[in-house]
């Protein structure tokens, strides 16, 4: 069963956090191979000459989003217990909306 | 490289540490992180009593310690080693055509500081609910991506002289 650190109880021991560092390093390696790392294509996005970054980030999505429901609906990961986040709609709206402005003026 | 490619492998990443950790990546939080860090070294008893950056503190906990800025570590390196394999590995100031080096860092400055209180603001960035919560199909944090590409698109005409 799955997710297998959260349920052997082994949440931030050292192998968890061994992990963390190897996923970030793929989750580094994908975003700068994908172009996520270059401002001018984030910008991009915002002036439609280059919307790079929103194919990466939907297919991410699309493919996550598949293999967490298709493994949970197999009984393999066990979805609920996955960290998610309060859902706070207002602020996020504001965040967001914040960010995007951010975004927009910084390229990140 | 292909962005559907990329995307597809980001996806499996996302899943990969959903289904190892149990969590989902995120982006900004070992900033958050690493900027209470900097200024404990400076006004400790500040930050210590801040009601924000006092929890990361609490017990004498140390706020590095925590599973998102591994991640962050580990993000730095595989971003560094990614730019070695493409040949694009130099130091400079990415901007538009159109503006000069320093407006640029201004206009970096400026974001920068709206997209570190909005990441706080929103409990993550594009990183931890653009990505992870929209792949679990989290409600707020489709309401956040929606609004991030709001305030970006309802900003860009302002802020054109910096990108085109």
């Amino acid at each position: 069963m799955a997710p297998i650190l959260k349920i052997a109880q082994m949440a931030n021991s050292p192998v968890d956090l061994f992990l963390a560092v190897c996923l970030g390093f793929f989750f580094g390696l994908v975003l700068e191979s994908g172009g996520l790392a270059n401002c001018r294509k984030i910008a991009g996005v915002f002036y439609l000459y280059d919307v790079t970054v929103v194919k990466v980030m939907f297919s991410a999505i699309l493919t996550a989003m598949l293999l967490l429901y298709a493994t949970s609906a197999l009984g393999i990961l066990d979805i609920s217990i996955l960290y998610l986040p309060d859902t706070f709609i207002i602020s996020y709206i504001l965040a967001g909306t914040i960010l995007g402005v951010g975004m927009v003026m910084g390229g990140y | 490289m292909n962005p559907y490619i990329a995307g597809i492998a980001l996806g499996f990443v996302l899943f990969a540490s959903f289904l190892l950790c149990g969590k989902g990546l995120g982006g900004s939080a070992a900033w958050a992180r690493l900027s209470a860090y900097l200024m404990h070294l400076i006004a400790p008893a500040h930050i210590e009593n801040s009601p924000y950056f006092g929890h990361y503190f609490a017990h004498g906990k140390n706020p590095l310690h925590f599973w998102l800025v591994f991640l962050g570590i580990g993000t730095f390196l595989g971003g560094l080693v990614s730019t070695f394999i493409h040949g694009r590995s130099k130091i400079e100031v990415n901007k538009g055509p159109g503006i000069s080096v320093r407006g640029r860092l201004v206009y970096a400055l400026a974001g920068g500081i709206l997209v570190g209180f909005a990441s706080r603001l929103g409990l993550g960035c594009t990183s931890g609910q653009g990505l992870a919560g929209a792949a679990m199909l989290s409600l707020g944090s489709w309401a956040f991506l929606f609004s991030v590409f709001f305030g970006g698109y309802a900003t860009a005409y302002f802020v054109k002289d910096g990108w085109l």
